[in-house]
């Protein structure tokens, strides 16, 4: 495989070790206070209201990694070039916070299936987590968004370019091998 | 278990399916609901309803392929009404984007009808109302068929009632989205020109000083920072 189109979203987004994200529907939900038990709360709310808590995560360290990620995440989408907007996690501060992750085969990419962690997080956990990643970004002092971020339109655009290049399984009719599966 | 009779119709919450046979369940259907009795009241009917949860339970690649059929299905502001509903309900995952895909296709006139009975209306449930707006206002800045002007001027509109910070950050995203889609245009008519100056000097409003909220001002920035970067793409 080639990577003359490597999009280097990976690097753009200025992390240096293996992280675990989760998407969200939209980066105002993760700021929509600027106190921060308000913020925390709102974001539960928002963004982690499962009945079943029952709540996605992809383990990313590299652009291929987040590229078949994005696509998985798109698969469903319209179109697969939407900007996407995640919060991030250390995996040892999810292990601090003491969320579980069990590996779960899912999404439309084969590669990211193995990326792919399910974790149960009650309604109590997940503000924990909210409070302490917003804490984390700034020491709570101000309304920073560190750790959410985005792939926007353009860089979806090159991650689907180079995905496509690859034959990826989201761009092929179903029962079509991927260049994943012949590897 | 899904209460539609006369207006009583507006729903707080929605519970997930137990399982793939079980019927979805609204809960707390109660009074007051989405709007006092002198505005606008959607009629949302349980047909309705499930005909559209299909799509938003159906698996990814499924759900891709049945956009184009089940937006063709909106065609009344109940409708509209009924993927607004499921778009911001808890407990179905992927709610909000599906819903998005739905409305960026449904028809104009009936998109600007919702968002303009959402703008003006005196609703009593103000989270519930503010999440519809939210989404509407993200869905029909996408709507291909909206001329850019007018939409970036209903958009404006919404301001005219006092907002939060979730619709203010809507607005701004909104005001980038029509933004983004016309400056990619190959042909600039004085309308598209209009459109991009209306949108970018209320969004060099919302970054002013005179803002007093930072999220607003920051987000507002990072907006007009990115369509630089694409006046300088194309231009380049």
């Amino acid at each position: 495989m080639t990577d003359n189109n490597n999009p280097q979203a990976w690097e753009s987004l200025c992390l240096t070790e293996p992280v675990l994200i989760h998407k969200i529907d939209k980066k105002s939900y993760w700021i929509i206070s600027d106190d921060l038990d308000d913020r925390a709360r709102e974001a539960v709310n928002l963004i982690f209201n499962n009945e079943d808590d029952l709540y996605s995560f992809w383990k990313i360290g590299s652009d291929q990694e987040l590229s078949s990620v994005a696509m998985s995440i798109n698969a469903g989408r319209g179109s697969l070039k939407e900007q996407i907007d995640f919060i991030w996690v250390a995996p040892e501060e999810i292990e601090r916070i003491g969320i579980e992750l069990i590996p779960k085969l899912e999404g439309e990419c084969f590669q990211s299936q193995k990326l792919h962690y399910d974790a149960i997080l009650n309604k109590s956990l997940a503000l924990e987590l909210c409070k302490y990643l917003m804490s984390a970004d700034d020491g709570g002092s101000h309304q920073d968004s560190g750790r959410v971020l985005r792939l926007k339109k353009g860089k979806m655009k090159r991650i689907a370019a180079y995905m496509e290049s690859k034959a990826c399984r989201v761009f092929l009719l179903p029962e079509t091998d991927c260049e994943c599966i012949k590897i | 278990m899904l209460a539609t009779q006369g207006y009583e119709t507006a729903m707080v919450s929605y519970m997930p399916f137990e399982d793939e046979t079980s019927e979805p369940v609204l809960t707390s259907i109660t009074k007051p609901s989405l709007f006092d009795s002198k505005s606008i009241i959607f009629d949302i009917k349980e047909g309705n309803l499930s005909r559209f949860r299909d799509h938003f339970r159906s698996v990814p690649k499924v759900r891709k392929m049945s956009i184009e059929r089940f937006s063709r299905y909106i065609a009344s502001k109940d409708d509209i009404a009924t993927v607004l509903l499921l778009g911001t309900a808890s407990g179905i995952p992927n709610a909000y984007h599906t819903a998005l895909d739905l409305l960026e296709k449904a028809p104009s006139d009936l998109l600007l009808d919702v968002l303009r009975a959402l703008s003006l209306s005196d609703y009593t449930n103000i989270p519930l109302a503010e999440r519809w707006l939210d989404l509407l206002l993200d869905a029909v800045s996408r709507n291909k068929s909206i001329e850019p002007f007018m939409l970036a001027e209903q958009v404006i509109r919404v301001l005219q009632k006092p907002s939060g910070r979730l619709i203010q950050l809507a607005v701004i995203n909104s005001l980038f989205t029509i933004s983004e889609r016309v400056i990619e245009c190959q042909e600039r008519t004085e309308k598209i020109a209009k459109a991009i100056l209306l949108c970018e000097k209320t969004l060099q409003w919302f970054a002013s000083g005179s803002q007093k909220d930072h999220v607003v001002r920051s987000t507002a920035l990072e907006a007009l920072e990115a369509l630089e970067e694409i006046h300088d793409s194309i231009e380049n």
